[in-house]
């Protein structure tokens, strides 16, 4: 399968470089917020109530860069620092003036709901402000949100989406609360199966592909070579350990690989029959009855055999298998009480053998 | 399933997405990363020696807070690859290229209804990981009850065999928290010719039922064959945030995860039963780790068992330095392995770090007459500029496969994690 090529995914991936390339060079590096104004809450906060400088927020529906005061709300008081060409009062770098940088938004929030409910006590949730050497955005808190009961319950259900928009970026409490630690590795299928939209409040999907998606190019131990305190599957000499991993085991190889994975790279090393010049790996004695023979084994790890004869109609098994031959019945104990002969007869698979 | 069709689904799905994000771009949150993989190898085959290089370049854009009159917090994720490789490529392609997800995601009715619409992961319920082209929808209703679903077609592994074409499923399930959940589920996949490639039935669980102490679990049954195609389940204790204790039992049916067409399923055992545990102490938190697990496996070739343990030790200030060894033995009827490994992390300056990697291992039966392996590997890690990391890999091997094998890999990658675009409503 691997000499599949893909000409028109090629189109597309190209499609996608030039995007994210253009994503890249369209990024200039955002000055932090706190970079270009300086100012300090707990001075103004002294003798003036929040609503005289954040005069949007009463009735802002939406986080925006709106609700922080403009130029001319703190001209009101500090023109005269203006037009003593006294930049540096306000602003970090005097040279070159500039207003706020733009903040992320990422909260689902409306301050006019909320600032009923709190009798405008902006304090009640803004907990934490700016200053000058504290600058940057001080959002509520997580505690102060979840002490409503509204809240805590959207927590405890993990509607985190209510008012979460990304939470991919950030560090966040349920990291901590959900364990990632112990044996997480080997335990997050099971939580997938039941916790995936929680997984994803945090994680994309292109998180999962990394190690899940069967269209990846390479393994995620080459992709991430520097990362050696992962525990990644495949790591190191994986080549000579995947033969007893894979007796160990076959589940767990053929949820991601499937058997025409192992035969492609078994005839490439010319192990299998369908190589240019195939050599046998077998003993003496594995086609015939006895203490070597292939019956047992087969029985045991098919998918070892399979990692070589997978050839659909064209293995060897039905040759001798088939009824009528010499190999005699292959199938399991109570094999025929789950299943009828008419059934065989109209089961295309089962037809090679059920002539 | 053709290539060609899964080829052009690739090529719709990229290009729709990103004619939608280009659309909307100017009124949304746009994250992107592009890593650059160029390596070189000398690959041994068949008695010949090779030499592979390959370029490799792994491409991802996520666009979010995309509003519209119809969804809240519409997101568009697209990632995909691309690789040239130079010299003597193992399947004689020197080209390659693929989408490993192109979805368009939207919430609407007060963000109940959730609609994913694209190549994209299903992992709920016995769906368990299905890659497939098509739309998953989610409603939830009162009271933390939901439904899920999906439609579409399975996506063909790259070397592999065809999952089938065609897929659905749903899942009902009950939420109590983000941290326990139940579900039942069912899902069928259909082969070529209408043949069932997939047709289970399955029990999730997640609940935690005291502060310390959750339990997990999946059961699902296997309808044409009326038996268990896999069960697992697991308790996890934390004592203290320095310990934590997990115990599982996991069943399946290996015959079961072969395609039902496929003649090996005719021949291939029907159980497997493994149990065990896992320990995880951190005796000196953020400094010393340890972990330790065992587990007892049984199958047609009887019993064996897998064991490990790992240590890890961060010193230094912020842990600059790490340390850590690891240990792993394997016991099949007749065979096994023992590993050694040994890891570090040293930090040079804020910028710059080494990191070195060796791993051992001592064979019960040899392989190619050779009953040892070693391989190693060093990696001089740079952060480049923020958002941008170079990583220069050697790595040197001594396997029953190649007396000797040296590779070395530079990789370059930026990581666009901050707001490009606001969203200003």
């Amino acid at each position: 399968m691997r000499g599949r090529s893909h000409r028109g995914a090629w189109v597309a991936v190209a499609a996608l470089g030039i995007a994210a390339c253009a994503t890249m060079l369209g990024t200039r590096r955002a000055k932090q917020p706190g970079e270009e104004i300086r100012q300090s809450h707990a001075a103004h906060t002294k003798d003036l109530p929040c609503l005289m400088c954040h005069e949007e927020v009463p009735e802002a529906m939406t986080v925006t860069d709106r609700l922080r005061p403009p130029e001319a709300k703190c001209l009101e008081c500090h023109a005269e620092k203006k037009e003593q060409k006294e930049c540096g009062y306000c602003h970090t770098d005097p040279a070159h003036p500039g207003t706020y940088p733009p903040e992320s938004h990422t909260i689902l929030i409306s301050h006019r709901v909320h600032l009923k409910l709190v009798n405008d006590d902006c304090a009640a949730c803004h907990v934490k402000l700016s200053e000058y050497t504290r600058p940057g955005p001080t959002p509520p808190t997580m505690k102060s949100c979840t002490k409503c009961h509204e809240h805590r319950v959207d927590f405890d259900e993990g509607r985190c989406g209510r008012c979460h928009t990304d939470l991919k970026r950030f560090p966040l409490k349920p990291v901590a609360e959900f364990s990632h630690a112990g044996d997480f590795v080997r335990q997050h299928g099971s939580v997938a199966h039941s916790s995936a939209e929680a997984c994803l409040q945090c994680h994309d999907q292109t998180y999962c592909a990394d190690c899940h998606a069967g269209t990846v190019p390479t393994r995620i131990e080459l992709k991430f070579s520097e990362n050696v305190t992962s525990n990644f599957i495949h790591r190191g000499d994986y080549l000579t350990r995947h033969g007893l991993e894979a007796r160990s085991d076959p589940v767990l190889c053929q949820r991601c690989h499937g058997t025409s994975f192992c035969t492609a790279c078994h005839s490439q090393e010319n192990v299998g029959p369908g190589g240019s010049n195939p050599r046998s790996p077998h003993p003496v004695g594995w086609a015939f009855p006895g203490p070597t023979s292939h019956a047992v084994s087969a029985r045991r790890d098919i998918v070892n055999c399979a990692s070589c004869h997978d050839q659909g109609p064209n293995s060897n098994c039905v040759g001798c298998h088939r009824v009528g031959g010499i190999g005699g019945n292959p199938h399991p104990v109570k094999w025929q009480q789950k299943h009828s002969l008419p059934e065989a007869y109209g089961t295309a698979m089962c037809r090679y053998c059920h002539l | 399933m053709a290539t060609s069709h899964v080829t052009s689904r690739a090529v719709v799905l990229c290009l729709t997405a990103l004619a939608g994000g280009t659309g909307v771009a100017r009124a949304e949150t746009v994250t992107a990363s592009a890593t650059t993989i160029v390596s070189g190898q000398r690959d041994p085959r068949d008695g010949t020696v090779r030499t592979v290089v390959p370029f490799l370049e792994l491409v991802s854009l996520r666009a979010s807070d995309i509003k519209s009159s119809l969804f809240d917090d519409t997101q568009i994720v697209v990632s995909g690859w691309g690789e040239v490789v130079a010299g003597s490529p193992r399947d004689g392609k020197s080209t390659l290229g693929d989408v490993d997800v192109a979805y368009v995601q939207g919430a609407t009715w007060d963000r109940r209804v959730t609609l994913r619409l694209g190549r994209q992961f299903v992992f709920p319920g016995t769906a368990a990981n299905v890659q497939l082209d098509g739309l998953a929808p989610t409603l939830r209703v009162r009271g933390g009850f939901g439904l899920s679903g999906f439609v579409g077609v399975p996506v063909t592994p790259r070397f592999g065999y065809s999952r089938g074409q065609f897929a659905t499923g749903g899942r009902a399930f009950w939420s109590h928290s983000y941290e326990s959940e139940v579900g039942v589920s069912i899902l069928e996949i259909l082969g070529t010719g209408q043949h069932v490639f997939r047709r289970d039935a399955g029990v999730d669980a997640r609940y935690r039922l005291l502060e310390s102490l959750a339990l997990s679990g999946l059961v699902r049954w296997s309808i044409p064959e009326a038996r268990l195609a896999e069960a697992d389940g697991a308790i996890n204790w934390r004592p203290c945030r320095y310990v934590d204790v997990t115990g599982d039992y996991r069943r399946t049916a290996p015959d079961l995860f072969l395609p039902r067409y496929s003649l090996f399923s005719v021949f291939a055992q029907e159980t497997r039963d493994e149990f065990g545990g896992f320990v995880s102490l951190r005796p000196w938190p953020r400094r010393l780790d340890l972990q330790g697990d065992f587990h007892e496996v049984h199958d047609a070739n009887g019993w064996g068992w897998n064991t490990g343990g790992k240590a890890t030790l961060r010193f230094g200030s912020s842990g600059g330095t790490r340390v850590g060894v690891e240990s792993r033995r394997l016991k099949i009827p007749g065979d096994g392995y023992l590993m050694g490994r040994a890891f570090g992390w040293q930090t040079i300056t804020t910028k710059i770090r080494v990191v070195a990697d060796f791993d051992a291992y001592d064979l019960d039966q040899p392989l190619n007459a050779q009953k040892r392996s070693f391989f190693g590997s060093g990696s001089l890690v740079y952060d480049v500029a923020p958002a941008w990391r170079a990583v220069l890999t050697g790595m040197a091997n001594m396997t029953p496969y190649a007396t000797h094998q040296i590779e070395g890999l530079l990789k370059v990658v930026y990581e666009g994690g901050r707001v490009v675009k606001e969203v200003t409503p």
